[in-house]
């Protein structure tokens, strides 16, 4: 009867009419505690989202406001006893806004310059990696001064500029080859997904991934011609690139041939592992199936495979905060936990609210600073209760956010991925014998 | 309601702008509960800021003829918080102070809107315990469970909402502010008004502080789950086990529809064949539990439970209890409607009760999944179905109706601790006397003579 056609045609009915608003998924929200306000909570967004699907309320400046402000942490999924799947249904929403936006000449050069261009090849972002390095290594005055420079032509420049990560020296290129042999008999062939972000910021953390695949008896391979696997893209609202470089890193890894694909920064995970459903794709056969059944985890990876557990001590206290989309996204939230407990001498200790957003959220620490800003002060509280030394995180964004916590708060933790302890671990059984 | 304009006006003063809003945004995600079903939009929300706030609106709701629905976390299963037609919504959710904890006449003050869990939390860390524990309690307001009288999982023990409230501050219908009860465990200053306020649905007062009692926090716990193949045996083994004078604080139901949705959320190993299973939780005195969780172990193994185990940890009896409060919303996702009602019934009639439902179900060709705190008598059939096909919501409200006849038909109630509300309105006459409708239209009609406050809730006048 209804012959206009809803804004959000890619949302099944089912989706949103699986939430029967009993309001359990409310305290597990951070902006719906933060705020106390219904319209800030996964149920009053759903029942927005209903609204504007049957023609009740219009796309408002408001309604945009809303589903931007939700950080995606899906902390909602995990305690909603029905099932409703709330990440497809806010970022559906979130593309279908994107697609509805008059296309301006700034978010043409936006799209065209970060979308486009840096983010789909490796190399484009190792550039501007190296002079947002030079600018760290410059000196404590020249950078203050490049603050106050950023400062004085944007607020918000000047507010984001200490949240940029410590770009590592040297990049994962630099640091592994492009195949690295199993040590010992190899048992799996698996490729490593060195990220856009994690390749120039967290170099070690590739290098201490590819190593201990090896030494559990992994040929990896690191193929030089990959690229970021799409999900910036995607959150951006350009699908259509973001499935182009999908396609490319099939095509590079041979995924076919591999038995699994390795991530170890749990949003390029979540997304990956559920592309199929982002992109609607009925096919079976197609690049995103395959790279939905082949990617891993590295701590579910090695966990599934019954990885060696290391001989030699670390003598420290490790807290472990879980990642958004990993406890919540992808449901894994004893194997990083199994990885880090297995290091002889290494002490666990749970800090409260692990598993609640650290504010990081994408790049929500730039869009919602004040937001981000206060879940990170909810966060670093958290982990310095705990009185450990470490706080372990298997998420780039998370890390970056939580080496931030860690400045700002003039705290002495370290913020390092369970797989980097493990490999320490095995590093130092060499170092004794 | 003539001029909307003139009284959102007129509250912006009260108010002031922060803590007003008339956004499309939040007028429809304040237009519902947690009741199926039902859905209204208010003209207008507020966030009172103080107690005098309140009694200048309420003024002002009379003067020009608004109505006020007070609401918490919006949890509600009855509609008691869905918006009236004209009406403001009056947010408690930040009213949210737990303002004293005495521990030496073992009390706890708070604002209306503290979150039930967070009082439990906070009292236990003093030793003490404050028992109601409704299914929502990690988000539902304790100025919501008042006015519910809300129950939960250990009702059976240690009874409900309204044993524990000592002394309620609200402000009434036409303004003015009171006061009632306070921190005497013996107290009969007059007429003993401030029960009149528990279970009042929104109606009579709009709370602005509660006082509540607390007890001594019991020393152990013994926690157990019982398996069973026949439906009846379960209902029969909860009566065999208060004939024997154990009053466990927890002896929940679940039947098998629910045991396999609440296992595809929780997954905590659940078998999905059992027909039945209890949830039994004794607590005390270490010695007491031992004994009591024996006893109730011979009795389910004489009721023919095929298994009975127990949790093995603290954490363990967490999950267990969690995963029982997952019930109802678990139960959705089996179809796009899920209907839930409290029919109860003396607990004597637990198993009769649950042949009826079945018989029910049967008869009306409808999937129910039945769980509930069969110690208490306290049962939720909870019909999975679906609002687009009208043929079968037609059945669907045949069969409730049957099912609330069946129940008042046993010497039961038509809602144990959900409360009437909009959702039940139409049944209220036919469990309570004529004589008893009339006291409670006359008390409304006296308290509120304009009815601004909730109308059209519980009953009309």
């Amino acid at each position: 009867m209804n012959s206009e056609p809803t804004p959000f045609p890619a949302i099944p009915d089912d989706f949103l009419r699986q939430c029967m608003h009993c309001g359990m998924c409310l305290p597990t929200c951070p902006t719906y505690v933060l705020t106390k306000r219904e319209r800030s909570s996964p149920r009053g967004r759903i029942r927005l989202i209903k609204s504007v699907a049957e023609g009740k309320l219009a796309v408002t400046a408001q309604f945009v406001e809303e589903m931007n402000f939700c950080l995606d942490c899906r902390a909602c999924e995990t305690a909603c006893p029905a099932g409703v799947k709330y990440g497809r249904i806010i970022e559906e929403t979130r593309y279908a806004i994107l697609q509805q936006k008059p296309v301006t000449f700034k978010t043409r050069i936006f799209k065209k310059i970060v979308l486009n261009s840096i983010f789909a090849k490796q190399s484009r972002l190792r550039f501007i990696a190296r002079l947002i390095r030079f600018y760290q290594r410059s000196g404590l005055e020249l950078l203050n001064l490049a603050f106050n420079l950023a400062g004085f032509f944007s607020k918000k420049l000047k507010e984001i500029s200490p949240l940029a990560p410590q770009i590592s020296k040297k990049f994962t290129a630099q640091l592994l080859p492009e195949f690295l042999p199993a040590k010992g008999v190899a048992r799996f062939k698996v490729g490593l997904l060195a990220g856009c972000v994690q390749d120039v910021a967290f170099a070690d953390v590739n290098v201490a991934t590819a190593e201990v695949l090896a030494l559990n008896g992994c040929d990896v391979y690191i193929p030089r011609q990959q690229c970021c696997c799409g999900s910036v893209a995607a959150h951006a609202g350009d699908l259509q690139q973001a499935r182009k470089q999908i396609d490319r890193n099939c095509r590079v890894f041979n995924l076919e041939k591999l038995d699994a694909l390795i991530i170890n920064a749990a949003g390029c995970g979540a997304f990956l592992k559920e592309s199929h459903e982002i992109f609607h794709s009925e096919n079976s056969d197609d690049s995103l199936a395959l790279i939905t059944a082949k990617t891993k985890d590295i701590s579910e990876f090695l966990c599934e495979i019954g990885f060696r557990k290391p001989q030699a001590a670390l003598d420290i206290e490790v807290t472990y905060h879980d990642a958004c989309h990993l406890a919540h996204g992808q449901k894994i939230r004893s194997a990083p936990r199994q990885i880090i407990q297995s290091i002889p001498g290494v002490q666990l200790v749970e800090m409260p609210e692990s598993d609640w957003c650290c504010g990081s959220a994408g790049v929500y620490n730039i869009t919602h600073t004040e937001t981000a800003n206060a879940l990170l002060e909810r966060k670093m509280k958290n982990c310095l209760s705990t009185g450990a030394r470490v706080i372990a995180s298997a998420n780039t964004g998370c890390s970056i956010q939580l080496a931030y916590g860690v400045r700002k708060y003039k705290t002495a933790m370290q913020v390092r991925h369970p797989v980097v302890l493990l490999w320490q671990a095995y590093q130092r059984e060499n170092s004794k014998a | 309601m003539q001029n909307r304009t003139e009284a959102t006006a007129a509250l912006d003063k009260i108010v002031g702008e922060k803590n007003i809003s008339t956004a499309p945004e939040d007028l429809i995600s304040l237009s519902y509960d947690g009741t199926p079903l039902l859905e209204q939009m208010p003209f207008c929300t507020i966030s009172p800021q103080s107690g005098e706030e309140i009694c200048a609106i309420v003024r002002l709701a009379n003067e020009l003829n608004f109505s006020i629905v007070p609401r918490g976390s919006g949890t509600g299963l009855s509609g008691g918080s869905v918006p009236a037609a004209d009406c403001v919504v009056l947010q408690m959710q930040h009213w949210d102070k737990i303002i004293e904890i005495d521990e030496e006449n073992m009390t706890a003050t708070v604002e209306p809107g503290v979150i039930t869990q967070d009082l439990h939390t906070a009292v236990e860390k003093a030793g003490l315990f404050y028992p109601p524990d409704p299914g929502s309690m990690k988000i539902c307001t304790i100025g919501g469970n008042v006015a519910e009288n809300s129950g939960g999982l250990r009702g059976l023990k240690y009874g409900v909402t309204s044993d524990y409230v000592m002394g309620i501050e609200a402000v009434l219908p036409d303004g003015r502010w009171v006061s009632l009860g306070n921190k005497c465990v013996k107290n009969v200053s007059g007429i003993n008004l401030k029960d009149l306020f528990i279970g009042s649905e929104g109606i009579l007062g709009i709370f602005t502080q509660i006082l509540l009692k607390l007890i001594p926090k019991p020393q152990d716990q013994k926690t157990m789950l019982a398996f069973f193949d026949a439906i009846e045996d379960a209902g029969e083994t909860v009566s065999a086990i208060i004939a024997a004078k154990i009053i466990p604080c927890t002896l929940e139901f679940l039947d098998q529809t629910t045991m396999r949705c609440v296992e595809d959320f929780t997954h905590i190993g659940l078998p999905q064949d059992a027909e039945a299973l209890l949830l039994i939780e004794v607590d005390g005195d270490a010695s007491i539990t031992e004994r009591e969780a024996q006893q109730i172990i011979e009795t389910c193994k004489k009721y023919n439970a095929h298994e009975v185990k127990f949790a093995k940890s603290k954490e363990e009896a967490e999950r267990l209890k969690t995963a029982r409060r997952s019930a109802f919303t678990a139960l959705a996702r089996l179809k796009p409607t899920t209907i839930l009602e409290d029919a109860t019934v003396p607990r004597d009639k637990v198993a009769a009760m649950l042949r009826k439902i079945q018989e029910i179900a049967r008869k009306y060709d409808l999937t129910f999944g039945t769980f509930g705190h069969a110690g208490d008598g306290n049962l939720h059939p909870t019909c999975l179905t679906d609002e687009r096909d009208k043929g079968e919501m037609k059945r669907v409200e045949e069969a409730f109706e049957e099912i609330f006849n069946a129940a008042l038909a046993m010497g039961g109630t038509i809602t144990g601790e959900h409360g009437i509300g909009l959702a039940k309105k139409n049944f209220l006459a036919k469990s309570e006397l004529p004589a008893n409708l009339q006291l409670m239209q006359q008390i409304k009609r006296t308290l509120d003579p304009k009815n601004i406050l909730n109308p059209g809730k519980v009953f009309d006048v």
